[in-house]
């Protein structure tokens, strides 16, 4: 013991102290700058894997409990509701057919870029406590299915947010109406672009918007696509109330998103699209089955369709 | 140190039981709760961590608390680090005056523990101050509070758990 009473330097308490403090302002210099924190937070996500497991195990089971004993009666009626949901889904979607293939030719005449159909996969999110940030969430892909950061989250309903980091199996998601997340939009109906910040309380606030300009309540926002994060044209919010900004040399906006931010339950993630030399490949390969699969109205418009893309 | 292998025995227990009551601490701060039970939800990892520093002030708390923090970090997906250091900072005090706060009374020991958590507070908040601007709200204050009351049941049940794994 007396040996290591003459303390050597490494051994002081106030020395580990010290170096290990450092080692973790620079983790967190380096994480909120670089990239290089991610390899040890996915390393260290190997790690609290079954600890994100144990507390998602008894909600897991009582799901199923649930569903083993709720009624047949109920089972069934939530069925038919759902097939009729469906069959309601397919008649638009069959009136969208028309739509899209009206909506290319129109667009290929104004020699516009396409618009492809965006690419998802769905995830379920992770019922967790995930600190005080009340406007995050987890979901349950991560590094390991290929998802990367600031990917596109949506609901079924409209746009819930973006990727923000990334573990494993797991990954954190930013919801749009958090106090840190602002998004590019744009009004509808006029074209009006602006940025869309959170604003906690499950809203999000459009603070300058000049007095001239057209907006009113029950007017849709889309993304912009402006700063290249999320893709163009996806449904956020619906705007619910329009005031004078505080020196009222503006008129601020308050929108309601269109996700059921407080409820996620699956979230659908966005791929991005394939690179503008190759957009003819999908679709090709997306004509076969149009014709293939579903009705005759359809494949008469395919056929249509690369008539009209030579004549201009 | 006749009884040295038995001896050994006994602490790898007690570690074993230190991780354990720690990674159950952290299962504890990720079980999803609505509502004003959320905001009163408290630190539970820091109390444990207060507990084992103050009782085996040379086993190298400072790693455990590192350790245990950037797995917080990675569970709540803020910032690498923002938790290891605070806990940090309170294994570091903690350690560093583990005799005196062993001589303190129950009571006065929770208002310690109040002071150390209210501490990490501020570090927190100054650490996402400066990352996003964000100022802390008056509810933050309400782990520190339900964490002070929580403590003396916490260090009985643990001293119980602690006592038998040394029998």
């Amino acid at each position: 013991m007396p040996a290591s009473r003459e303390t050597q330097l490494t051994e002081l308490p106030l020395f580990r102290f010290l170096v290990l403090e450092l080692v973790c302002v620079l983790l967190m210099v380096l994480d909120y700058h670089t990239h290089i924190g991610r390899p040890i937070r996915q390393a260290l996500s190997a790690l609290t894997y079954p600890l994100v497991q144990a507390v998602r195990l008894p909600q897991q089971l009582w799901d199923t409990a649930e569903l083993a004993l709720s009624r047949q009666a109920r089972l069934l009626k939530d069925n038919t509701e759902l097939k009729r949901q469906l069959s309601n889904a397919r008649m638009n979607l069959l009136q969208l057919d028309v739509l899209q293939q009206e909506n290319r030719r129109l667009r290929q005449l104004m020699r516009m870029r396409e618009q492809l159909p965006l690419h998802t996969t769905a995830a379920f999110v992770i019922n967790i406590n995930n600190g005080s940030q009340r406007h995050r969430a987890v979901i349950d892909r991560g590094q390991n299915d290929g998802l990367y950061v600031g990917q596109t989250v949506l609901d079924l309903h409209g746009l819930a947010g973006q990727v923000e980091t990334l573990e494993l199996a797991s990954a954190h998601v930013i919801l749009i109406t958090d106090p840190q997340h602002a998004l590019p939009v744009e009004v509808l109906r006029t074209g009006l672009r602006g940025i869309a910040y959170g604003q906690g309380k499950g809203q999000l606030l459009l603070p300058e918007i000049a007095k001239s300009a057209d907006v009113q309540p029950g007017d849709v926002l889309i993304t912009s696509g402006f700063g290249g994060v999320f893709p163009r044209g996806l449904k956020v919010a619906q705007i619910t109330a329009i005031n004078p900004s505080q020196n009222s040399a503006f008129q601020q906006a308050i929108a309601q998103p269109y996700a059921n931010l407080d409820q996620l339950k699956e979230v659908l993630l966005v791929w991005p699209k394939v690179t503008g030399e190759t957009t003819k490949n999908p679709q090709d390969l997306q004509d076969p089955s149009e014709t293939g699969g579903e009705s005759p109205p359809s494949s008469t418009t395919t056929a249509q369709n690369p008539a009209a893309g030579d004549t201009p | 140190m006749s009884h040295l292998n038995p001896g050994h025995k006994w602490r790898l227990s007690g570690r074993a039981l230190k991780h354990l009551t720690l990674l159950a601490a952290l299962v504890l701060m990720l079980i999803p709760v609505h509502g004003w039970l959320k905001l009163l939800q408290p630190y539970w990892l820091a109390l444990v961590l207060i507990y084992w520093v103050m009782e085996e002030p040379e086993h190298n708390g400072l790693f455990t608390a590192f350790f245990y923090g950037l797995l917080l970090d990675v569970l709540y997906g803020s910032l690498l680090g923002k938790h290891g250091l605070s806990l940090l900072v309170i294994a570091y005090l903690v350690s560093k005056y583990a005799r005196q706060f062993r001589m303190t009374s129950f009571w006065q020991l929770s208002l310690i523990v109040g002071v150390l958590l209210l501490n990490d507070l501020f570090i927190r908040a100054f650490i996402d101050w400066l990352t996003h601007g964000s100022l802390p709200r008056l509810e933050d204050l309400l782990p520190v509070i339900s964490g002070v009351l929580v403590w003396p049941w916490l260090k009985l049940l643990l001293d119980h758990l602690h006592a038998r794994s040394r029998r």
